[in-house]
C-alpha cells in the first residue's frame, strides 16, 4: 500500500528539512545549543507530517505558485503541532513520544516547556517577518494562534470524570483540540497560493469535518486496539477521566450508565477494565463508528463540489488516509 | 504612578481572556507598573494605552505562569498553569491583530523568542521585555516625530 506522502507527490524529506531549517537558520540559537539538539531529535524521531502535507495540499488549489512561501507555512504548522505535542506530554506526564523518550523526560518540565513556547514564538517570529502584506500576515498568524487549541484543552480539562456532558461539548472540544488546526492547514495553504474565497472556505469545512472523524477514530482506537498496540493500557482515555463519544453512546444504556459513573479518580485498574469491556461488548463503539463514518460522509460530499480541481483527489487521499480507510 | 491606568488594563484583559479558561488576571500591579509609567511618557490616545498594557499584562502573566511550573509536580494545578501560560502566549497575539498592533508584534516577537530561549538555558533574562517595549516606544516616536517635520 502506497504511503500519503507518496500517493500526494510529496517528498517529506524536503518537509522535514524545511522544518529543520527553522532552527538551524536562527541565529539566536547555537548548533550546540540543548534546545537545538532536542527540536533536532523531534523532528528526526519521525511523525507522519499530515499537518505540513494538509498546507501543501491546500496550496494546489490556488493559481499562483509560491513554493517558498508554501513550505515555510507547511513547516510552521508542524512546528505548532509539535509544540502543543510537547506541552501535552508535560500535562499528561506521558513517558513516550513516537517511540522514544518524551522531551519533558529528557530535559526536565521547564526546559521542554520553554522549548515548546520557542517554537511558537519562531512561528510567530516568521510569519511576521516573512510576510510583507499586512492582511495575509494577521491573517496567517490569527489562523495559527492556538488559542482555541487551548479552549479545548481547558474544555477537556474541566470535563473530567462528567458523565453529564453532552455529544455537542464533546464534538465543540474535538473541534477545538483537532479539528480547528488541521482546517487551518488546508485553509492557509490555500490562501497562501491566491485560492478564491469559496474554495478556501470549502477546503476548511473538510478539514474540519475530516478532524472531527480523525478524533473520533482516535478514540475509538483507544476501545478497540489491544494493549500491546497503543503501548498503554487500552480504555486509558476513561482511566484518566476523559469521557469520549464510545462512552457517551454507552451511557444511553441504563445498566452500562450505572458501571460507567462508578468510575472516579479512585477507581481501581480492575474495575476500569471490566468497564472498558463492557462498553466493548455494547453496541456503542458501532455508533461512535457511525458518527465518523457520517463526517466522513460530509467531507466527501465537499470533495464532490470541488470536483473541477485536479487536487480535489488530493482530499480523497488524506480522506482515506486519516478516515482510517488505508493505513 | 497612574493607578487607573493599570486597572483598566486589568479589567480589559479580564474580559477579553474567555470564560471558559478561567484564567484570573492576578500579576502584581507592580510588574505592571514599569511599563505604565513608561506610556505616561509618549503622546498617544488613553485607549492605546490601555491596549498597550493590556498586551505587556497578558504577556507578563504568560512569562509567570510558566515560571511557577518549574516547581510543581504533574497534576491538576501544573496542567492549568501550563493552559493558562499557552493560552496567554496565543492571547497576546490576537489581541495585537485584533487591535492593529502590527509593528508591536513584529517588534516583540524575536523578543519574546529570545526570553523563551535564555529561560530554556536556564539563564532567564526576562528584562529584555520592558527594554523591547523601551526601544518600540522610542522608535515609534522618532518616527512619527520625523514625519512630522517632512
Amino acid at each position: 500500500m502506497r504511503r500519503l506522502e507518496e500517493t500526494l507527490n510529496i517528498p517529506l524529506k524536503t518537509v522535514d528539512r524545511e522544518i529543520e531549517n527553522m532552527v538551524k537558520f536562527d541565529r539566536d540559537v547555537p548548533r550546540s545549543s540543548q534546545l537545538a539538539k532536542s527540536i533536532m531529535e523531534l523532528i528526526r524521531s519521525g511523525g507522519k507530517r499530515v499537518r505540513p502535507l494538509m498546507v501543501i495540499v491546500g496550496s494546489r488549489f490556488g493559481p499562483v505558485s509560491d513554493p517558498q512561501k508554501v513550505w515555510r507555512l507547511a513547516a510552521a504548522a508542524e512546528f505548532i503541532h509539535a509544540a502543543s505535542l510537547i506541552h501535552d506530554d508535560i500535562i499528561d506526564d506521558s513517558p513516550l513520544r513516537r517511540g522514544q523518550k518524551a522531551m519533558h523526560t529528557k530535559v526536565g518540565v521547564s526546559e521542554a516547556l520553554h522549548i515548546g513556547n520557542y517554537m511558537s514564538a519562531r512561528v510567530i517570529e516568521l510569519i511576521s517577518v516573512y510576510s510583507a502584506e499586512r492582511e495575509r500576515f494577521a491573517y496567517h498568524l490569527s489562523s495559527l494562534a492556538t488559542t482555541r487549541l487551548c479552549l479545548g484543552e481547558y474544555q477537556q480539562l474541566s470535563l473530567l470524570y462528567d458523565y453529564d456532558v453532552t455529544i455537542e461539548q464533546y464534538l465543540e472540544k474535538s473541534k477545538n483540540k483537532t479539528a480547528q488546526l488541521m482546517a487551518t492547514c488546508l485553509q492557509i495553504g490555500a490562501q497562501a497560493t491566491g485560492t478564491d474565497t469559496a474554495t478556501s472556505d470549502l477546503l476548511y469545512s473538510f478539514g474540519e469535518k475530516l478532524g472531527i472523524a480523525f478524533q473520533i477514530r482516535d478514540d475509538l482506537l483507544d476501545f478497540t486496539q489491544s494493549s500491546e498496540k497503543l503501548g498503554k493500557p487500552a480504555g486509558g482515555d476513561l482511566r484518566s477521566g476523559q469521557v469520549t463519544l464510545p462512552v457517551l453512546f454507552a451511557l444511553r444504556d441504563e445498566g452500562l450508565a450505572r458501571q460507567i459513573r462508578s468510575i472516579s479518580v479512585d477507581s481501581s485498574t480492575a474495575q476500569v477494565d471490566e468497564v472498558v469491556a463492557a462498553i466493548r461488548a455494547s453496541d456503542a463503539l458501532q455508533q461512535t463508528e457511525a458518527l465518523s463514518q457520517r463526517y466522513l460522509n460530509e467531507a466527501e460530499e465537499i470533495i464532490y463540489q470541488l470536483n473541477d480541481y485536479p487536487s480535489h483527489q488530493d482530499l480523497q487521499a488524506l480522506l482515506d488516509y486519516l478516515g482510517g480507510r488505508e493505513k | 504612578m497612574n493607578h487607573h491606568l493599570i486597572q483598566d488594563a486589568y479589567r480589559l484583559l479580564q474580559g477579553e481572556c474567555s470564560p471558559e479558561a478561567g484564567i484570573i488576571v492576578d500579576l502584581p500591579a507592580l510588574e505592571a507598573a514599569p511599563l505604565a509609567m513608561l506610556l505616561e511618557q509618549y503622546d498617544m490616545t488613553a485607549v492605546r494605552q490601555c491596549r498597550l498594557l493590556t498586551i505587556y499584562i497578558a504577556i507578563k502573566l504568560a512569562l509567570q505562569r510558566h515560571k511557577d511550573c518549574e516547581l510543581l509536580a504533574s497534576g491538576e494545578e501544573l496542567t492549568r498553569k501550563v493552559l493558562d501560560g499557552d493560552y496567554l502566549y496565543s492571547f497576546y497575539v490576537e489581541l495585537c491583530l485584533k487591535w492593529e498592533e502590527y509593528d508591536l508584534l513584529s517588534h516583540l516577537a524575536p523578543i519574546i523568542k529570545q526570553i523563551q530561549i535564555k529561560r530554556a538555558e536556564g539563564r532567564p533574562e526576562d528584562e529584555r521585555l520592558l527594554k523591547g517595549w523601551e526601544l518600540f516606544l522610542r522608535l515609534e516616536h522618532n518616527r512619527s516625530t520625523a514625519s512630522q517635520a517632512i
